[in-house]
């Protein structure tokens, strides 16, 4: 199968110390592909590498990010600027920042049809209404016509995704995208995006620290710890055999309201010991940058 | 109802002045947050309060402690008419009912070190000697699992499940009968989550805490409370033991609310079950 995305023994290091120890996943066409794991643990390194935006002090050390088939690990600006967007499209996680408080909603989408397909201003306001009723918004013309802050979390949530699925991109980076909404209103979000996903056959890399939110929509998943990979499958292996004793024990520590309190087992710190020490490890093995 | 409930709240009201959109003239709209709340916590019982944004959840925990000034409604507390104290009366009360907010990189003065945080209650309530004080937060630190060392450091200089810890010891400094908590857990790993849950697990039952949670993760409520009570749009809708309504939920909206939680269960119907039109 075609590879959408594919990240090979990926290192990166921030101010020398390192905060991606050769991570490597593919996310084949048409595939969800979960990358989870806890805050620091790299996930949001590796959407930024993908999309060219990481932090000024990190460096990329080694390791190769391929999209269909092309090498993007070192882009420039001009490259990066005609793959984003229309290749590779993303939606965040926080719909309030990621839209310009000072413009309508239809300035944000028309803006984004004209830069990529040249459209006129009236064929791109069509085009804006028609993305409206693609992610099911009531009352589109009204929708179109207000300001991000006139609208609910949901709703400019929606807007994003149109925005995202704009271009028809072949690889969505989805970063926490349903993380700040209410629980109903982001199984409605997750519906979405695995629709339009299915129906454009987009590779999707979901980014989220959630577990249940991995299991209902992902195919496929990599858990990451300290910048490495330390378990990698199909949903169902990874949750009904995880292999290593971190997966185990993070599944062990979400609480489930079916489930009685004595069930909840926080991570064992002989476990958290260990997972530095081989980070560590690792780190003396590889040196430092 | 029982006898000598800690906490009883009966017809609780609260109208909230609205925000004005666009030039209004007269009297500015009075919006109903609190439309009735009834029920009772007894002393040492955990009760989750839940609901999505909006609910109320939070203005209820503000309301009992009275950050918000009720507009209808009665609180007793140990079995005291708290609804109209005034401010000095007040002061005393604070000593019994303490806050744990959601997020405490804003609740923690950062110019501040540790050891004067929580020393800042007892200095408030108590006259107590330098090394009485001094022993009293170690005795706090000791009691939500800190190192004494951290003491001397600055609320930067710790981890969010450690400040989450200071919150902790802050609220129980003065041996307060109840703890509201609103979303104190919300921030954090699930790993770092699962510790503080653990750690509130065990003070609840060393002290004899009672606890009121509020929170918009019902499985979390789940792990700590021994009651919960499900809030729509300033309403009750359904209470009892959390055993119970999380096994067999009788109104719609709880159910609504547990069938969109995703456990992390694989379940490819799951997504289906809904329409892609809301």
């Amino acid at each position: 199968m075609n590879d959408m995305l594919a990240i090979e023994a990926l290192r990166i290091t921030i101010a020398g110390r390192n905060v991606l120890r050769d991570v490597s996943l593919a996310v084949p066409q048409g595939h969800v592909h979960g990358l989870v794991g806890e805050s620091g643990a790299g996930k949001t390194m590796v959407a930024r590498a993908v999309l060219g935006i990481l932090p000024a002090a990190a460096r990329v050390i080694s390791g190769h990010i391929a999209f269909d088939g092309a090498e993007i690990t070192h882009m420039s600006e001009r490259e990066r600027r005609a793959l984003l967007g229309r290749g590779i499209a993303l939606i965040p996680q926080d719909p309030m920042t990621a839209l310009n408080p000072a413009f309508r909603i239809e300035h944000q989408i028309v803006d984004v049809l004209r830069h990529h397909f040249g459209l006129g201003r009236t064929a791109a306001r069509a085009q804006a209404l028609e993305l409206m009723h693609q992610v099911h918004i009531r009352a589109p013309e009204r929708v179109l016509r207000q300001f991000p802050h006139e609208l609910s979390g949901g709703m400019r949530q929606r807007v994003l995704i149109a925005i995202a699925f704009a271009c028809r991109p072949k690889l969505i980076i989805a970063d926490e995208p349903s993380t700040a909404l209410d629980v109903t209103v982001q199984r409605q979000v997750l519906r979405l995006i695995k629709h339009l996903q299915a129906r454009e056959n987009t590779a999707v890399l979901f980014v989220t620290h959630n577990l249940g939110v991995v299991a209902k929509i992902c195919d496929t998943m990599t858990v990451l710890h300290a910048g490495r990979v330390v378990e990698e499958g199909s949903v169902e292996a990874c949750f009904e055999r995880p292999a290593h004793a971190y997966t185990r024990a993070l599944m062990a520590a979400t609480p489930r309201y079916d489930q009685p309190a004595a069930a909840l087992a926080p991570v064992p710190e002989a476990l958290s010991r260990d997972l530095a020490d081989e980070a560590t490890a690792w780190d003396a093995r590889h040196g430092a940058a | 109802m029982r006898a000598m409930a800690l906490l009883e709240v009966q017809g609780l009201k609260l109208a909230l002045r609205g925000h004005s959109s666009g030039l209004r003239f007269g009297r500015a709209r009075r919006i109903e947050i609190l439309k009735g709340i009834d029920f009772t916590l007894d002393a040492g019982e955990s009760l989750g309060i839940v609901g999505e944004s909006g609910s109320g959840k939070t203005s209820l925990g503000r309301t009992i402690i009275r950050l918000h000034e009720p507009s209808a409604g009665s609180v007793r507390f140990a079995d005291r008419e708290i609804t109209h104290l005034n401010a000095s009366a007040l002061r005393g009360l604070r000593k019994d009912m303490q806050m744990i907010f959601q997020d405490p990189m804003s609740s923690l003065n950062p110019r501040r070190r540790i050891g004067p945080i929580l020393a800042q209650p007892l200095h408030a309530f108590d006259r107590r000697t330098k090394a009485e004080t001094v022993q009293r937060v170690a005795q706090l630190l000791d009691l939500v699992a800190l190192p004494r060392s951290f003491a001397a450091r600055y609320p930067h200089e710790l981890s969010g499940g450690q400040r989450q810890r200071v919150g902790i010891a802050r609220a129980l400094a003065l041996e307060p009968k109840l703890v509201i908590a609103d979303e104190i857990v919300s921030g954090l790993d699930v790993s770092t989550q699962a510790q503080i849950l653990a750690l509130l697990r065990s003070l609840k039952e060393r002290l004899g805490l009672a606890l009121i949670f509020i929170s918009h993760d019902l499985s979390v409520v789940r792990v700590l409370c021994d009651r919960v009570l499900v809030l729509l749009a300033g309403e009750v809708v359904e209470q009892g033991p959390c055993e119970e309504v999380f096994r067999k939920p009788r109104h719609p909206y709880t159910r609504e609310l547990l069938e969109a939680i995703p456990l992390p269960d694989v379940d490819p119907d799951w997504l289906d079950a809904v329409a892609v039109d809301p």
